[in-house]
């Protein structure tokens, strides 16, 4: 009986998998690790928006390109993802805003990036932080309601520039 | 005890043959056991052979909670990789999300809509992101919270109940009709169908699950699949009258005899897209209207005394044409327009208009969807923003103290407009609209006659055309 028992007991372990191995994280830069941890902050006042790289590709590659377009792909072919976040109310802004104390401080070193641009305009402030082949832009917008983040995984500093030149908004 | 490890047994390996004949992947196939577990709860499922797509959501609270716990359990929503796909997509917006992972086989998006405790989880063979999304056009990529533009088209991942509704005997319903839906003609015209025929075949399921026989279960599915076709018959017209519009327009729906205004999908810079997106979504409390220059002209017609006959309205020239043709291909100019009506329309339109707002007008990097800040006027009582782009003008102003909001939108431009409404003939003679006829100043869209001279006659028009909430207030 007891051996009749182990083997279906066996038999439905395996059906049903219960031994697959966990998933492997792909390893992340320090940067790539906080917005990673940023997208897990609940607020019905924070929206969030993730492509990934193969999704930002499909939309270029569909595209009649032109020569600029062409030079926007070599820009892409490093690219890794692009996330942004968006606050839209007090509660959700206060959260963020304490998520983002490193780099609302504009420390020229901060998660492994260098500060490279900051304006204060009005209540409000622009940073933009690049290292390790990314670039991350902040705003807030200084309205106690607004903040936003920009962060493209695999995006250089200089393309993150010549993307602007080329009339694709990332902010 | 023996009895009830066999059945259970019996059961897992019978759950798992029928998932095995269409997922291959074990870690896949093992989640979408889960799902389907019956400890939790009454939930739809549906799915499409010929597509290979199977889909399953919740119908109350305790499956709601019964398949968030199991997404959860994955960590789906914060995973860059599940059952060796690759995150694609992921979009959240006041509780409610929405998820693309893309493997090489199969695709899998979950939509959670919290705050009405709909959870959808779809996997498709193929392609998730082609199913959810039409890319192409030339323009801004942007992302922007929970609806992504890519090139100024609303992706918006939008997998909700009317894509899903599938109740057994789930032959019945066929995923594709509804999605197919989504994707082709405007919203407004997808929930009127959709309340129109989903009935019809809502009533046909009730009769079918307590069908007494083959023969009489036959013909409910008979009858449920001329409906589809009449269905997806009018949604193919519909597509078609689409199609073929040049400029924005009304159309009818043919079951219903309702009305919708339609904006043409071929648009330069998929600027009618855009304005699709953002006019004809969330329209309670709000009113909206599409002109074309040749409407606008027909209105100076019934309206004008001098001179109000022999307008040639059938055309433009062929010079004309070849500008448009070259300037907007495929639409003439057309005036848009959208006003908030009550209070709660003035707060939906806002919220969608809110980013045109933090615009400051300051330099040329003031640019919101590709539109330049020409001008913005702040006062105690409005906020007056213009708006321009090679061939568009928006004029947007919000009256808080009024609880109004309101957008103009000029599509071709001011001198396409203006050449349009000039090349209108009247009894032959060319050139009856004259200098500068379209005004915009201060909230105001001002269209103006100028003199006109026929047979030797100067007629002074005297008709404006005027719009805007301004004049109202004054």
């Amino acid at each position: 009986m007891k051996r009749k028992l182990f083997i279906i007991l066996t038999l439905m372990f395996t059906v049903s998998g219960v031994w697959a191995a966990p998933p492997q994280q792909p390893q992340k830069s320090e940067v790539e690790w906080f917005v990673h941890n940023l997208a897990k902050i609940k607020s019905d006042e924070i929206s969030y928006a993730y492509i990934s790289a193969n999704m930002f590709k499909q939309l270029f590659v569909r595209i009649d390109l032109d020569e600029e377009g062409c030079e926007v792909l070599s820009f892409i072919k490093s690219l890794k993802s692009l996330r942004r976040f968006f606050t839209n109310g007090k509660q959700g802004y206060d959260v963020m805003k304490a998520a983002l104390q490193p780099l609302l401080q504009e420390k020229e070193e901060v998660l492994g990036m260098t500060l490279m641009a900051s304006n204060r305009d009005g209540g409000g402030m622009v940073a933009i932080y690049s290292g390790q082949g990314n670039t991350l832009v902040v705003t807030d917008y200084g309205n106690d309601t607004t903040i936003t983040v920009v962060f493209v995984a695999g995006l250089s500093y200089e393309s993150f520039l010549e993307f602007n030149d080329l009339g694709i908004d990332l902010y | 005890m023996k009895k009830i490890l066999f059945t259970l047994t019996i059961l897992l390996l019978a759950t798992g043959s029928l998932i095995a004949q269409e997922i291959t992947n074990p870690e896949l196939k093992k989640f979408i056991e889960e799902l389907r577990a019956p400890g939790n709860g009454p939930r739809n499922e549906s799915k499409n052979k010929e597509k290979g797509i199977y889909a399953i959501n919740s119908v109350d609270e305790k499956s709601y909670k019964a398949l968030s716990a199991i997404i959860e359990k994955y960590d789906i929503y914060f995973a860059e990789e599940i059952f060796g796909m690759e995150l694609m997509f992921c979009t959240r917006e006041s509780g409610s999300q929405a998820i693309i992972f893309q493997g090489d086989t199969y695709g899998l998006a979950i939509a959670d809509y919290a705050h009405s405790q709909s959870l959808t989880v779809t996997i498709v063979k193929g392609s998730a992101v082609n199913l959810y999304f039409e890319i192409g056009e030339t323009g801004d990529v942007e992302i922007h919270s929970h609806e992504v533009y890519f090139n100024n088209r609303d992706g918006d991942v939008y997998i909700g109940e009317s894509c899903i509704t599938g109740e057994r005997p789930a032959e019945l319903i066929d995923i594709s009709e509804a999605e197919s839906i989504e994707r082709r003609i405007p919203g407004d015209i997808t929930l009127e169908l959709f309340d129109y025929y989903m009935p019809m075949i809502q009533e046909l399921k009730e009769k079918a699950q307590s069908a007494t026989s083959k023969e009489e279960l036959k013909k409910l599915k008979t009858r449920a699949d001329s409906i589809r076709k009449a269905w997806q018959d009018e949604i193919a017209l519909i597509d078609y009258w689409i199609d073929q519009r040049v400029a924005p327009g009304e159309v009818k729906i043919p079951s219903t005899g309702k009305e919708f205004i339609v904006i043409p999908q071929n648009a330069r810079s998929g600027i009618y897209e855009w304005i699709n997106s953002i006019c004809f979504c969330n329209t309670d409390g709000q009113t909206y209207n599409v002109l074309t220059a040749t409407e606008i002209a027909m209105l100076y017609t019934t309206k004008k005394k001098e001179p109000c006959i022999g307008w040639n309205v059938e055309g433009y020239s062929d010079g004309i044409k070849a500008r448009f043709a070259s300037e907007i291909p495929g639409n003439e100019p057309a005036y848009l327009y959208r006003r908030s009506t009550t209070a709660l329309g003035y707060e939906r339109m806002k919220n969608d208009l809110e980013q045109f707002f933090y615009l400051d007008g300051k330099d040329d990097s003031h640019r919101y969807k590709g539109f330049r800040l020409i001008e913005r006027v702040d006062t105690d009582d409005y906020c007056f923003l213009h708006l321009y782009d090679d061939c568009t003008n928006i004029l947007i102003y919000d009256f808080p103290g009024e609880k109004h909001c309101q957008m103009d939108i000029i599509v071709g431009g001011i001198e396409a407009f203006n050449d349009a409404l000039n090349d209108i003939s009247i009894n032959g003679e060319r050139g009856f609209v004259k200098g500068e006829n379209i005004i915009i100043s201060d909230g105001n869209i001002e269209l103006i006659e100028g003199e006109v001279e026929i047979n030797g006659v100067t007629y002074d028009s005297g008709v404006h055309f005027t719009t805007g909430y301004m004049n109202k207030l004054k």
